[in-house]
């Protein structure tokens, strides 16, 4: 398998504070794979540092071959890696069509961007009923659609979600990974971080146990469950292997 | 009666001046969030260059307003590169005095190259009319009206329909979220920047035959395009146009029906802005946050 | 240290002292240097609030006014014309902190230059109160020597930096700087910002003032432009932040310096527009490159060579606030 995501040493942090202080793990071509643990573990800063939102310290971040650290943030997307960030973060007093298209900025993305904008619209019809709506006034479920569905628009090879769960609702969950799992049945590979573990499960093939900025479990999701690791990294302490 | 229909027209005309005045200033804040307290020079430069383009070169204030605006604007987002982009994160002090600096270095490159002697441009059209019955139109205000409403239609179109636009708009919202579309959020910075400054030349290019141009027009034009830009709601470009029209008729209704009223007209733009300070400091359309 | 305060207090007792034996050129230099002095205290206790005022001459003009109208229409000496000056100046100021309430920054900002303006047009508008465009000039049978003058501007410039110190040792003083980091964070720490908005700007107001309203009684003759003139304001502020924002020597210096570089370029180049060119570029220069200001960099100098070690810098680099 093609590894797609590289992240090795990951050290990163704001200003004087240190958030990750060791962080590895490689995503490889076509898979799912979850981020897991607790609030505060770093989960969302290793995703900003991917795509730039921050400079990490040290550490080394490949794409595709390509050394992400080298490459501007907003050229990363051209590469083809997406961030669905934490928090939705649409464009509020925009349209939910021109939320999309704006999606679709990147030179690569442009010239097929209608076809692709029917395949979003397919994917989430809830979206083409709103089309024409502001996005702010949407709800909290909808935005999350919109968010990926942005994030889809550029055409990507992995999809990075932040967090797709926050705020909603069990059955908006159940239709979002829906259409997650579908995304990943397309061939894009994602690298999905969550709180709600079950949901991450429900799409995940290959998951890593995130405390204290450093990696303290990985294994397919299968093995993470049986090993106990999960939940002495959500709640942040070291117990024995429990046996479930 | 005919007074009124007078003061109608004139505002009117007034408005369309006063909403190009603004829009550019509300726009650059918009999007960077930097009030730029070098807006008034833009203005002036755009006046000295259809001045300049009329005395030496014989064109027309509306012919030579293109390329004024161009190079005003591009002459700006140099100056946004190599010195206002420093202070995009800095606290809003170093902000304000940063521009203020700028502002005040411009007015006096002006003053020392061309001295404060008032200058204006004569056009055909500076000094003939309407004339309807007892109206009295003046043909410079009202070309200078519709360049106006043309160049404010322009940026509307351009905002909503082009892609530049669009992720100009973007960029307003949620500049990181901008960033992981692709969007180069700097550029754009200085993009609006330009189109800020290319807008304010434009306004001082028609502002060259109707008024008079010193190296020191441009302070009073920004204290009025402020309160302009208070009043509208800061942050929103669409309320600068709806306060420059407010403010066009408060002055012009002041200047006809009260006694003095010439004088006093001067005065409302700062008082508008103090009562909207007090009142309703977002403003009519505003959105940007205004208390802590 | 206890040095250190004598030597101050000497030279304050100097400075005062000085018009008594000094020529009239000197004296005249002491005016300005005072004024300014006075002038750039005050914008410096508002900016110290996070408060960036851009039309400090509206205090100064309003302190004129005042002084020249109770002394025309009423017939008041010199001093007690400074009351009314120093009272319409605080008061003036308190309206603005009111009117722009918890606003950010910025607005108080652009109500500082509404206001200078709007006193402006006012002034024009109102011959019958202030002599409108044409200007007036003050009822010469009541003008003190210039050498009174410049006595009582030297000690209210002295005053004025001794108000600055004695508050810099009360809790005010952090409780600026948290105002001008986080109001929020100070609300928490019990400060009511707006009540401290307006002790502080009224402060600042009734300084402003005083020195507009000495000084009309030195030149004599005042009309609107001369009041709120644009280049009281652009000098009240080039002044602390050429000295040092936020520090106690900083203004002091900083008017020092901004009249000898007056001078200099009044001298070298002849022109006024130089020198506004001057102190345009000053104000960019500063904000740019040296953010603290004479004194400030100079404290951070010291201080960097007496630590001897280079901090390694985490993480990206912040513009170093005013």
């Amino acid at each position: 398998m093609n590894t797609l995501l590289d992240v090795e040493g990951l050290r990163a942090g704001y200003d004087d504070s240190i958030v990750l202080e060791n962080i590895s793990i490689t995503v490889n071509e076509g898979e799912v794979v979850a981020l897991l643990g607790a609030n505060g573990s770093g989960k969302t800063t290793t995703m900003r540092a991917v795509t730039g939102l921050i400079q990490p310290f040290s550490g080394k971040i490949t794409f595709d071959g390509h050394d992400l650290l080298a490459v501007e943030p907003h050229k990363r997307v051209e590469l083809g890696i997406a961030l669905c960030p934490e928090g939705r973060q649409v464009f509020p007093n925009i349209s939910v069509e021109e939320n999309l298209f704006l999606g679709s900025f990147c030179k690569r993305a442009r010239p097929d961007r209608r076809q692709t904008l029917e395949r979003v619209y397919a994917l989430f019809p809830k979206l083409a009923e709103r089309r024409e709506q502001k996005a702010g006034l949407m709800s909290g479920g909808e935005q999350q659609m919109l968010a990926v569905g942005r994030a889809l628009m550029s055409k990507p090879r992995m999809l990075l979600l932040d967090e797709p769960s926050l705020g909603l609702s069990p059955k908006m969950v159940q239709i979002l990974f829906g259409a997650i799992a579908q995304v990943a049945k397309s061939g894009i590979s994602i690298l999905l971080v969550e709180q709600n573990a079950q949901a991450a499960f429900a799409v995940a093939t290959r998951g890593y146990a995130i405390a204290m900025g450093r990696v303290t479990a990985s294994g397919t999701i299968a093995e993470l469950t049986k090993s106990g690791a999960l939940q002495s990294s959500f709640l942040g302490s070291h117990l024995p292997a429990a046996s479930a | 009666m005919s007074f009124f229909w007078q003061c109608l027209i004139d505002s009117l005309l007034l408005g369309g001046l006063y909403s190009l005045m603004s829009i550019g200033l509300s726009l650059g804040f918009g999007v960077t969030r930097i009030i730029n307290f070098a807006h008034g020079e833009m203005i002036m430069f755009g006046a000295y260059g259809a001045y300049f383009a009329s005395i030496l070169l014989g064109v027309d204030p509306l012919l030579s307003l293109p390329l004024v605006a161009i190079v005003v604007a591009v002459t700006a987002a140099v100056l946004f590169k190599a010195l206002i982009e420093k202070v995009l994160n800095a606290p809003h002090i170093n902000q304000i005095l940063l521009l203020f600096g700028i502002s005040l270095a411009l007015q006096n490159v002006a003053a020392i190259l061309w001295t404060g002697d008032a200058r204006s441009v004569a056009t055909p059209y500076s000094l003939t009319a309407f004339e309807f019955e007892t109206l009295l139109v003046p043909h410079g205000r009202v070309i200078a009206f519709v360049v106006a409403i043309i160049l404010i239609i322009a940026l509307f179109c351009w905002l909503r329909l082009s892609e530049l636009g669009r992720a100009t708009r973007a960029v307003a919202e949620n500049g990181q979220a901008a960033t992981l579309m692709g969007i180069n959020v700097s550029r754009m910075y200085m993009l609006s920047f330009g189109i800020n400054a290319a807008l304010g030349a434009a306004t001082g290019a028609i502002s060259s035959f109707l008024l008079t141009i010193t190296p020191f027009m441009g302070f009073h034009m920004l204290a009025k395009a402020f309160a302009i830009v208070v009043l509208g709601g800061l942050g929103s470009v669409p309320g600068t146009i709806i306060g420059a029209f407010a403010l066009a008729f408060a002055e012009t209704w002041v200047s006809y029906y009260v006694p003095e009223g010439n004088g006093w007209a001067e005065g409302v733009a700062f008082i508008v802005l103090l009562f909207v300070l007090t009142i309703r400091p977002k403003g009519i359309l505003g959105q940007a946050e205004a208390v802590h | 240290m206890k040095l250190r305060i004598a030597l101050y207090v000497l030279l304050a007792v100097v400075a005062v002292l000085l018009p008594l034996v000094a020529p009239p050129i000197v004296n005249n230099m002491i005016l300005r240097v005072g004024s300014l002095v006075m002038l750039a205290i005050s914008w410096n206790l508002a900016a110290n609030a996070g408060l960036i005022s851009l039309g400090h001459s509206a205090f100064w003009g309003l302190g004129s006014y005042a002084a020249l109208l109770v002394a025309n229409k009423l017939g008041w000496p010199f001093f007690a014309s400074l009351v009314p000056a120093m009272i319409i100046g605080a008061a003036s100021a308190a309206a603005i902190a009111v009117i722009t309430g918890r606003l950010k920054g910025i607005f108080f900002a652009i109500a500082m230059l509404a206001l200078s303006e709007g006193l402006r047009v006012i002034a024009v508008m109102t011959p019958d109160f202030t002599g409108g465009g044409a200007g007036v000039f003050i009822d010469q049978a009541l003008r003190p020597t210039t050498q009174t003058v410049a006595m009582v501007t030297a000690f209210c410039a002295v005053a004025c930096a001794a108000i600055a110190y004695l508050i810099s040792l009360t809790p005010f003083h952090y409780a600026c700087r948290a105002m001008r980091n986080n109001e929020s964070v100070s609300e928490m720490l019990g400060i009511n910002p707006l009540r401290f908005r307006i002790a502080v700007l009224s402060l600042s107001g009734a300084m402003a003032s005083l020195a507009g309203g000495v000084n009309i009684w030195y030149s004599g003759f005042l009309d609107p432009m001369i009041g709120f003139d644009l280049h009281v304001t652009i000098l009240a502020q080039i002044a602390p932040i050429l000295g040092g924002i936020h520090t106690l020597a900083g203004p002091i210096i900083g008017a020092f310096a901004t009249i000898g570089l007056s001078e200099l370029t009044r001298v070298l180049l002849g022109e006024q527009g130089v020198s506004l060119l001057v102190y345009g570029l000053i104000l960019v220069f500063s904000i740019l490159y040296m953010p603290k200001g004479i004194v400030g960099t100079w404290n951070s100098w010291v201080e960097y060579r007496s630590r001897g070690a280079s901090r390694a810098k985490v993480g990206a680099t912040k513009a170093a606030p005013l």
